[in-house]
């Protein structure tokens, strides 16, 4: 796997307007992309759709990109929410019943118990450090993963963004006291 | 055709769209600027020539992203004040446009185009070297504050063509030179 600053390297040039930069950084991160999406969604096919519009959305904003932040760790924000977003709309079609029902449907065979305990511990884990924050950073946290617009709203995106950002930076202080860095 | 490989041709897309966006929304400004200088300056041939190139380099700049694009833009910004200063030292001192400026310029509109080019130069200059490639932003900011600001002062002659030019050059190096220095103390 390339290495992380190899990553931001490209990520740095692709915008600056460096072309060159685009296939490797794209091959750099499809694998992951795939493999993350493929995780979340449980189904190979869905996977390489959400991995291929998380980075066409990616490489559509990638002069927005902030050198200060890891590349790898922007890249799968937006996979992440290319998947909630793919989930919510087969669910809005009707394709599945509830929230993490694709994954459950498809996935259940080929997850042992195993990974489904340490997933669970982990879930658990991340709640109890999501608790541990002030009201005003859960409630923006949770508008973020959410979608909810009342909050998104009520300020303005600048706002919003900086509150997430601080929130995030928080959430991550507690849950690297709590269990190290990853 | 696997399928990263039209994932990776629809990233292209996405990417160069984004870029084209921003030269298209380039040539708006420059265009913005054109209706300004006319509404200033007294329009020649030469201040089409120039309007066009202006045109075509914000374009191009700003499609290119990164350091050109956000030079050029400062370079409009910095070619602001001598495509305005000029008309109102003329219209301080004589009503109405620069009448005059087909036969000789006025040594005021000259000075206020050498003056101008200079100082923002300076700013110019010092705002390169603070960014992540100097030398693609100061090259251009220089080009695009030169084109913005002959639309004003190339309209004043000569003299006021070569004030702008000379003035963003001297300042844009004194300004470097002067953010080098203090960088090192």
């Amino acid at each position: 796997m390339t290495d992380r600053v190899q990553l931001d390297r490209w990520m740095a040039d692709a915008a600056e307007g460096d072309r060159t930069a685009l296939t490797p950084l794209f091959h750099a991160l499809w694998p992951v992309v795939l493999g993350y999406a493929t995780r979340f969604l449980g189904d190979r096919a869905l996977a390489e759709d959400c991995a291929q519009d998380a980075l066409v959305r990616l490489f559509g904003q990638l002069d927005r990109y902030d050198r200060e932040r890891d590349a790898l760790t922007w890249a799968l924000t937006h996979t992440h929410w290319q998947c909630l977003t793919l989930r919510k709309k087969r669910l809005r079609r009707g394709e599945v019943g509830e929230l993490g029902e694709v994954r459950d449907a498809t996935d259940a065979r080929s997850v042992d118990g195993r990974a489904l305990a340490e997933e669970r511990e982990l879930v658990r884990d991340a709640l109890a450090t999501l608790a541990s924050l002030p009201p005003r950073d859960i409630e923006v946290l949770t508008a973020s993963l959410t979608d909810d617009d009342e909050l998104r709203r009520s300020l303005a995106p600048a706002t919003f963004r900086k509150r997430l950002e601080r929130a995030l930076g928080r959430l991550r202080t507690s849950w690297s006291s709590r269990h190290g860095t990853l | 055709m696997e399928r990263s490989d039209l994932a990776l041709r629809r990233a292209r897309r996405a990417y160069e769209t984004t870029h084209v966006a921003a030269g298209v929304r380039a040539l708006g400004l420059a265009a913005g600027l054109c209706v300004l200088a006319i509404g200033l300056h007294r329009i020649t041939s030469m201040s089409w020539l120039v309007a066009a190139l202006l045109a075509a380099t914000l374009a191009t700049l700003a499609w290119r992203g990164g350091a050109y694009r956000r030079g050029a833009l400062a370079g409009v910004l910095a070619g602001l004040p001598p495509l305005v200063v000029p008309s109102i030292v003329f219209a301080m001192s004589h009503p109405g446009h620069c009448t005059g400026c087909a036969t000789g310029a006025s040594w005021p509109c000259m000075l206020a185009c050498l003056g101008t080019s200079a100082l923002v130069g300076v700013v110019v200059g010092h705002r390169a070297s603070a960014d992540r490639m100097p030398r693609a932003f100061g090259l251009s900011a220089i080009a695009t504050a030169a084109l913005t600001g002959l639309l004003g002062c190339g309209t004043v002659g000569l003299g006021g063509a070569l004030g702008v030019v000379a003035g963003l050059v001297a300042g844009g190096v004194a300004g470097w030179v002067v953010a080098g220095r203090t960088a090192r103390a």
